[in-house]
């Protein structure tokens, strides 16, 4: 393997990672406000995908528009879904069994929605960007990647931007800190909930969206992603965003070089293999997850 | 509160295993006589004990350890095929062959719940996914067992092919669906299930106490392995033909699940309750409705989760109290209001 | 073995129950716990006090196991059981009460009970005996009339008891309580001073944090007093309450002169 070859997979982690950031953020967001663990995250992925698929065949809008259109919509799906199911859930400083099912049924009933809608054959979205590539020195990238990870780039920036100069973002903050506390200081914690379910949800059908542009996808398509994203966040940690953003990094680099060596289909084990090293051998790293040895006042 | 003890009264009576072990031997007694009765349906019967055998398995993890595991369907399929191999390679008895699936897929939880139990609860579920997908996808791939083509089980008896015997790998699966419900109720009311429910209910508070929860929860889950490696090994000689697809599916390991939280988890009878309901209600719903069972048991979880947590038994428990306190003086009612 | 791992006998030739050398924990760069000594005797109650944050309960978790210290060492009856975990202490007699209770809320209150004699230092060879001994247990500190509850429906004073009388049930060699007063009336307070000093008699030795001053010097042998991670003074109840740094420390600079009495 020469330097270009390497330099080639570099850069396209690098473009992974970025769309691996944007899909972890959803859960990152939800999980920091709201401690729940959203399985239904991979269900709205799917359903971000279909989204842009749909408003791609029907209407003729360009797919990563489509994406972008997709945030909105998925913002106001996610404050729907939360006024219907999760608003009933107990506020907690951890997750709870009962939080993981509901999300968990509400994730099938997705995938149910997916199979209705769209059957179980594969569908992909071609245009002329796809198989489009450029080059930049002695590289070659693929439009589509570079695209796609700019969008993920903006909308993370964007994101990091609120969160450190809006109310908004600072509410998020504290409550990710103390959900009990930010109750106390007047924060209006049902509605930062909704808002950042919203958010969180948003996040997922963009990411999805952006995702239809580079595979290929069917109703089952947010599982693989979803354990991508636990293992981002395992890697990285619920502290921050850069934290998450380190995290799709390492997996990306992860993936993008061992299917140099290793057969495709055993992406999903080396994923899992990666988060199992990463529990025993980072103990401190992610200690906020595992064995809560800290129980002082 | 008095300061000074006036005297030992008498403790409250200890619950006891008696009741449930009766109804349990009734129980079995009906199911093993079934065979010489008019009852034509014992296929059905069959796959229903299967998943009620992992519903009361998966019970023992999840509902009274609390550790949910979205992974089942691993020890299904690693059952499945140590059984299958053990018969068509080795010629194994095929008793000593389920003995050998229910040993292989111990060992397998323990592989598993060494460094996922480091884990707490939610955590602890999202990684039994990705060992359900692991595993899956190593099956997939490994030549030896067929890989993704999937793996014939050749019954040899005397040098000619078994005969397929209905009643015979029914009667086997009444027998380890039997070792189920007695593990069941022995765990329910020993000092290991109390332990298992203290760890469910406060970890750390369980450790100092003197519990080594770690230990424990490896413990449930190799029980509760063995019992559903086993059941898939009854499930590979019946059918004759496995394949990864089909025994390592996730929604395999989702209707595990979802048959004792439906049911009533951490009690005796709610897994077979929701096993019962789950076989019965699956033939029929996969004839007829299959596109829409996602939906439904999806459906279920969220109704169960928003209205009843304790399952059917949980509502039956709520109807009964309702009825009871109206007619009885009772004993110690809890104070409303009081914080649970 | 180096020097440093043999502990010190005091001048009655007995190893104290419990030795704790040097002990610290950090939280990120903030010190908790600094470089505390601690040594206490046979049969004692020893108190332990300080103002909020000076870090005792972080003290606490590092003596039961249930947290590991940065630095320092901890040694029980001359034992050194540092890397032993939570669980592995209390089979050896070493057992907590928590300052927020935690019971197990989907067992009864002799549950509870019952389930802490048959995972502690003396599980009692039968189901039947564990049940008796837990029902003697709750007879003595005043729980009786309450074992079939579910533990969840106890008022907080009783929640407290239940947090006694399942530490007692481990059969404690060393029993630490984590402000076992906290929330309660006077009239239980005094009540719960009973219990400890009964606890006492039988031939089990007390750490004691507390934040209630008459409560501590009234049951009190021994007094040691953290100030922010550190040990600021020892001594018996008499000599901290006239201590000048430690008046300070609780009431503020300039209050030296205020009668310490109350």
């Amino acid at each position: 393997m020469g330097v270009i070859d390497v330099l080639n997979l570099l850069v396209a982690s690098l473009l992974l990672a970025g769309i691996y950031t944007t899909m972890s953020i959803g859960m990152t967001i939800i999980y920091g406000v709201m401690k729940i663990i959203n399985l239904a995250h991979a269900g709205f992925m799917m359903l971000g995908a279909y989204f842009v698929y749909e408003v791609f065949n029907r209407l003729g809008v360009h797919p990563i528009l489509g994406a972008l259109l997709a945030f909105p919509v998925f913002f106001l799906l996610g404050m729907a879904v939360h006024w219907l199911l999760v608003r009933w859930l107990p506020v907690s400083d951890q997750p709870t069994l009962p939080s993981l099912l509901l999300l968990f049924g509400l994730w099938l009933v997705l995938q149910n929605v997916g199979y209705a809608a769209w059957g179980n054959l594969d569908r992909s979205i071609y245009t002329d960007m796809t198989l489009a590539t450029v080059r930049l020195g002695p590289l070659t990238l693929s439009v589509v990647q570079l695209v796609v990870f700019t969008v993920a780039v903006i909308s993370v920036v964007l994101l990091q931007f609120m969160l450190t100069r809006t109310w908004f973002g600072r509410a998020v903050r504290a409550l990710t800190q103390n959900p009990f506390a930010g109750q106390l200081v007047g924060i209006d914690t049902a509605r930062m909930s909704r808002l950042s379910f919203g958010l969180g949800i948003a996040f997922a059908g963009l990411a999805g969206a952006l995702l239809a542009s580079l595979y290929s996808f069917d109703p089952d398509f947010g599982r693989p992603f979803l354990l991508r994203s636990f293992v981002i966040i395992v890697l990285g940690g619920l502290e921050s965003f850069t934290g998450v953003a380190l995290g799709a990094l390492i997996l990306a680099l992860v993936e993008t070089f061992s299917v140099q060596f290793v057969p495709a289909g055993y992406q999903m084990a080396i994923s899992f293999s990666l988060l199992v090293v990463a529990l025993l051998v980072l103990p401190g790293g992610v200690a906020s997850l595992i064995e809560r040895r800290g129980r002082t006042t | 509160m008095t300061a000074a003890p006036t005297g030992t009264r008498t403790h409250p009576p200890r619950v006891t295993a008696a009741r449930d072990l009766a109804a349990a031997a009734v129980l079995v007694a009906v199911l093993a006589v079934l065979p010489w009765t008019e009852w034509g349906n014992l296929r059905l019967l069959f796959t229903t004990l299967i998943w009620t055998t992992c519903s009361i398995a998966w019970n023992l993890v999840g509902g009274y350890a609390g550790q949910v595991s979205f992974g089942f369907a691993v020890f299904y399929g690693i059952g499945a095929y140590t059984a299958a191999v053990l018969i068509t390679e080795a010629h194994v008895n095929p008793y000593l062959a389920f003995a050998g699936a229910a040993l292989a897929a111990a060992a397998a939880s323990l592989l598993v719940g060494i460094p996922t139990f480091r884990l707490r609860g939610p955590y602890f579920a999202i990684a039994t996914i990705g060992v359900n997908e692991a595993v899956r996808v190593v099956m997939n791939n490994m030549e030896a067992v067929g890989a993704a083509s999937g793996y014939r089980v050749n019954e040899m008896v005397g040098g000619q092919r078994a005969p397929f015997v209905m009643a015979e790998h029914y009667l086997s699966m009444v027998v380890i669906f039997a070792v189920a419900l007695l593990v069941s109720i022995l765990v329910a009311r020993s000092r290991f299930g109390l332990a298992l429910t203290a760890i469910r209910d406060d970890e750390d508070a369980a450790a100092d106490i003197g519990i080594n929860a770690f230990q424990h929860k490896l413990a449930a889950h190799a029980l509760a392995a063995a019992l559903v490696g086993a059941a898939g090994g009854a499930y590979a000689r019946y059918a004759a033909f496995i394949d990864p697809g089909g025994v390592f599916n996730f929604n395999n390991s989702v209707s595990i699940l979802l048959m004792p939280v439906i049911g009533g988890l951490a009690t005796v009878w709610g897994p077979i309750i929701g096993g019962a309901v789950y076989g019965i209600v699956q033939e029929e719903l996969v004839a007829r409705f299959s596109q829409i069972h996602l939906g439904l048991y999806g459906t279920l979880l969220i109704l169960a989760i928003l209205f009843e947590p304790g399952g059917v038994v949980g509502l039956m428990r709520r109807v009964w109290r309702a009825l009871a306190g109206r007619r009885l003086q009772g004993g110690p009612v809890p104070a409303r209001g009081v914080k649970a | 073995m180096s020097a440093a791992a043999t502990p010190v006998r005091d001048p009655a030739h007995q190893v104290p129950v419990l030795e704790v050398r040097g002990l610290t924990r950090y939280f990120g760069g903030l010190a908790a716990v600094k470089d505390v000594d601690l040594q206490v005797p046979e049969g004692a109650i020893f108190g332990v006090i300080g103002p909020n944050g000076a870090g005792k309960t972080t003290l606490f978790s590092m003596v039961t196991g249930s947290l590991a210290p940065s630095a320092g060492r901890v040694f029980f009856r001359g034992r050194d059981v540092t890397g032993l975990k939570a669980f592995q202490r209390v089979r050896l007699g070493i057992t907590r009460t928590h300052q927020i209770v935690r019971p197990f809320r989907s067992l009864t209150v002799i549950e509870n009970v019952e389930l802490a004699t048959r995972y502690g230092r003396r599980p009692p060879g039968t189901a039947a005996e564990a049940r008796r001994r837990a029902m003697e247990i709750l007879e003595f500190v005043g729980l009786g009339a309450q074992a079939g509850l579910p533990a969840s429906v106890l008022p907080v004073g009783q929640q407290k008891l239940l947090e006694l009388a399942r530490a007692l049930a481990t059969a404690p060699d060393l029993l630490l309580c984590d402000e076992i007063c906290g929330g309660l009336t006077d009239a239980e307070t005094r009540e719960v001073m009973d219990l400890l000093r009964r606890i006492r008699a039988s031939g089990t030795t007390i750490l004691y944090i507390e934040h209630d001053m008459r409560a501590v010097t009234s049951v009190c042998d021994r007094i040691a007093v953290l100030n922010f991670g550190e040990k600021l003074a020892e001594g018996s109840p008499e000599e901290i309450q006239r201590n000048p740094a430690v008046i300070e420390a609780y009431l503020g600079r300039g209050a030296a002169g205020v009668d310490s009495d109350a």
